[in-house]
């Protein structure tokens, strides 16, 4: 392999690691509150609200069901505006968050259930206001499983970006693409893929470690 | 200091409803020590949690030191339950925060600032003493050191009631014990009302001045512990009073035939079955 293919070679690592990572931050600043509104308006939950919960589900589930090819192209024009173009590591952010905030909400809402009731119930009769009870209860609680759910975001991502190179969002997936594809070149191929599946292995090892750290269940 | 007005609860579970507390009204006086109690499934865990709303009762008025909590916005519902303590069967304590920091956290829902939590934190934990565990997590606790952390930090805001909820049911005897003789030193130290409800009667002779009586969501029994216990006025007082009478009756009736080994087992095995789906019942309530 030449100097310049394993340049390029790293170059689109390193596309691929910030879009998943950016994309994954943005995704769970977005799906995070969303999550937390999930749970706090379900049946039974500490604002149980029939109708913000039906809308907000449904609208999640409808991101949910898009397939994330066809939304990157149904985002063009509004990725347009955001970014100024539809081609590229950047314009490829903006339906990447986007296609992870709903994916992330579930993950968030499901993690929130597994915190004990009699948790919730004391912290209602010490005295907390709903705001502090998810600040200092909730999501403190849900963290070892809040991280977690985001390495599964973004494993999701690394194969969401990979899809985005086919319609030119850079990183290894334009890459893995071209040579592939396009062309065919074995050895450029391969690389891709080992680089693919070091990527999830080291966001696997990353999320279980941070997760064993900050868990005091046991 | 608590005063309940003819309370009823009722719940609907997938259509029906249960009615879980029938007219219950009871006063407990300042600086007492109450005790409810009843078999699982009476209503006692749905009595307690009415008394700080965390269940709102179908009808009836509850009084805590005087203020209807009833008619509480529920910001001044949250602020009121600042000053009624509560203690559970299970603890309750989060696991993400330490022994100190799970002390702290009453204190940090009304923004003390930091001086006075670290001062507060520090007399709590030598009052239950747990000073050397300050920096452990509650998962490396024994029960009693678990409650005894809880109690630490349902009065950090100087409640003047506390409530306990079944607080040494999930404890051996020599614990409960020890867990009881700290309520009391903390009523008579600091003269701070309990209320607590308990299936066990040993709980309430250990430290209660007075005992109701719950049956099927009706008091059905009143008055100091002594004259309550010595002188029962209902059949379920007194089988409170002596769980082993179940067995008695169901081996020593009369009409069984002793030739037949199956009868009697039969007639254990139906109360038995029938105390289980009582205990079912209780779950959801």
């Amino acid at each position: 392999m030449s100097e310049s293919m394993v340049h390029m070679l790293g170059g689109g690592l390193l596309e691929t690691v910030l879009m998943t990572f950016l994309s994954g931050l943005i995704g769970f600043l977005l799906g995070l509150p969303v999550g937390v509104l999930l749970f706090l308006t379900r049946p039974g939950g500490i604002w149980a609200h029939r109708t913000a919960y039906q809308i907000t589900s449904v609208v999640v589930n409808a991101f949910r069901s898009v397939p994330f090819i066809i939304l990157i192209v149904w985002m063009i024009p509004f990725t347009r505006a955001v970014v100024g173009t539809s081609i590229g590591m950047f314009a490829a952010l903006v339906p990447l968050s986007v296609g992870a905030a709903p994916f992330v909400a579930r993950m968030v809402e499901n993690s929130l259930l597994e915190v004990p009731h009699g948790l919730i119930e004391a912290a209602r009769a010490m005295g907390a206001t709903p705001i502090q009870i998810v600040w200092k209860v909730l999501l403190p609680e849900a963290l070892p499983s809040l991280v977690n759910s985001a390495s599964i975001t973004l494993i999701a991502l690394v194969g969401y970006s990979a899809m985005g190179g086919a319609v030119g969002a850079g990183g290894l997936g334009q890459i893995g693409y071209q040579y592939g594809y396009v062309g065919y070149d074995a050895a450029v191929m391969n690389t891709v893929l080992l680089l693919l599946v070091g990527l999830v292995f080291f966001i696997q090892w990353l999320g279980n470690t941070i997760s064993r750290s900050v868990d005091h269940r046991k | 200091m608590i005063t309940l007005e003819h309370i009823s609860k009722s719940f609907n579970i997938k259509k029906a409803t249960v009615q879980a507390l029938r007219d219950v009204s009871l006063r407990v006086n300042e600086g007492e020590i109450f005790g409810v109690i009843g078999s699982s499934g009476a209503g006692k865990s749905t009595l307690i949690r009415c008394i700080n709303l965390l269940e709102r009762p179908t009808a009836g008025k509850v009084f805590v030191d005087g203020k209807d909590l009833c008619s509480l916005s529920s910001r001044q519902l949250t602020l009121a339950r600042r000053d009624i303590g509560m203690i559970f069967q299970h603890f309750n304590l989060l696991s993400s925060r330490t022994v100190y920091e799970n002390v702290a956290f009453p204190l940090e829902l009304n923004q003390t600032p930091k001086e006075g939590i670290t001062k507060r934190v520090g007399e709590l934990l030598a009052l239950v003493g747990l000073t050397h565990k300050a920096q452990e997590y509650p998962a490396r606790l024994s029960g009693g050191q678990k409650q005894r952390v809880a109690i630490a930090r349902t009065l950090a805001n100087r409640p003047k009631v506390l409530l306990c909820d079944e607080a040494t049911s999930a404890l051996d005897p020599e614990t409960t014990m020890s867990i009881l003789a700290l309520l009391k030193d903390i009523n008579r130290q600091f003269g701070i009302t309990i209320l607590l409800i308990t299936h066990d009667m040993h709980v309430v002779k250990a430290i209660c001045n007075r005992v109701a009586v719950l049956s099927e969501g009706q008091l059905i029994e009143e008055g100091q512990v002594k004259a309550v216990f010595d002188h029962p006025r209902t059949e379920i007082t007194k089988r409170l009073l002596n769980p082993a009478s179940i067995f008695e009756s169901a081996f020593d009736s009369e009409d069984a035939p002793l030739d037949n080994e199956v009868e009697p087992i039969d007639a254990l095995s139906g109360l038995i079955g029938k105390n289980a789906t009582e205990k079912n019942g209780g779950e959801h309530v």
